[in-house]
């Protein structure tokens, strides 16, 4: 019975200090984004553009639930075209992007959305930056903490 | 139906609903430890799968964590808590309760220590949805993949260990007349 529990006590400090480890390497190769900035990736290029900086426009309309119920929208936000064009990446040249979120969650949109007027937007929330597409099914695009477009 | 058997599927809905609710519970104290760690998750579900871990145990017979899962995964539709695996996600309920059955079958067939088969089905049911969520919706990078299989696994053991305490508390009680014609 000892036995067994000194053999749990060491998988539970392994399996700590597998975590700790990864952690710091994590945080070691993790991209720092400024506060409130998205950061712009094309290929091997990056480019940070300050949302705040950009004119609002009114974000209005609805999305869907996990539970199928409509959610109204009425914010101020940003197109994602605007957005790119900020970074000088012409939005009509693109194949597509992936948005980001700070926790590694991400979401793909395809050229035709990113261009497709009241479509697809950042607005700024109380989570942080958040991508809000309408016209899906559910919310799982909604990326919450934004910090990274990657354009392809 | 015998009353054993209708005790033993009260008692599998009872801890299929504590499952399903502890991990809307734990999720504002989880959210916090695994946004500063950058990663979407890993410790809620360590926490939810460890009242599977415990009736499954106290009614040993392969598929009770399954048929759980199987009933979280529908309550979970019906409630609307999908998360962002949406119509998928009793994949994502479902993967952890086979993992759990396997592991607890493997662990009574070897005589294996209650407290460890306990430890290692939490830990491997955890990582497992943590996996299948990944392939579904997350696709993490490896390094970032890494870590949220490390904190699933970690909390999984811990919670392996409570989940093996609350057997040990409940089984005394309970786990005569819920054991009857098995």
């Amino acid at each position: 019975m000892k036995n067994q529990n000194k053999a749990i006590a060491i998988v539970l400090v392994l399996l700590a200090f597998a975590a700790a480890v990864l952690a710091i390497v994590h945080f070691a190769i993790r991209e720092q984004v400024p506060e409130g900035a998205i950061a712009i990736h094309v290929g091997e290029a990056v480019k940070y553009v300050d949302p705040s900086k950009l004119t609002q426009v009114p974000v209005k309309g609805s999305v869907i639930n996990g539970k199928g119920q409509e959610i109204p929208v009425d914010e101020q936000g940003y197109e994602l075209s605007e957005l790119l064009k900020a970074a000088k990446i012409d939005a009509s040249s693109i194949g597509g992007i992936k948005v980001t979120a700070a926790d590694e969650f991400s979401a793909s949109l395809t050229k035709d959305e990113v261009n497709e007027s009241g479509k697809a937007y950042i607005v700024s929330g109380d989570e942080g930056l958040q991508l809000v597409v309408f016209g899906d099914p559910n919310m799982k695009r909604n990326v919450k903490k934004v910090e990274r477009i990657e354009v392809e | 139906m015998k009353n054993q058997k209708l005790l033993r599927l009260i008692f599998m809905a009872l801890c299929c609903d504590l499952g399903l609710f502890a991990k809307r519970i734990i999720a504002p104290f989880a959210n916090i430890l695994t946004d500063s760690l950058h990663i979407p998750g890993g410790i809620g579900t360590a926490f939810s799968l460890l009242f599977l871990v415990v009736a499954a145990m106290i009614i040993p017979k392969f598929g009770t964590a399954t048929l759980m899962a199987a009933v979280q995964s529908i309550l979970a539709l019906a409630f609307g808590m999908v998360g962002s695996m949406g119509a998928l996600a009793p994949i994502g309920y479902i993967v952890p309760g086979v993992v759990i059955d396997t592991v607890l079958l493997l662990g009574r067939r070897s005589r294996a220590d209650y407290k460890l088969s306990m430890m290692l089905a939490n830990m491997l049911g955890s990582v497992s949805a943590g996996l299948a969520a990944n392939i579904i919706v997350f696709r993490l990078p490896a390094i970032p993949l890494a870590l949220y299989s490390a904190v699933a696994l970690f909390s999984g053991a811990v919670c392996g260990l409570l989940a093996a305490e609350l057997y040990c508390r409940v089984a005394p009680i309970l786990g005569r007349e819920l054991r009857k014609d098995i």
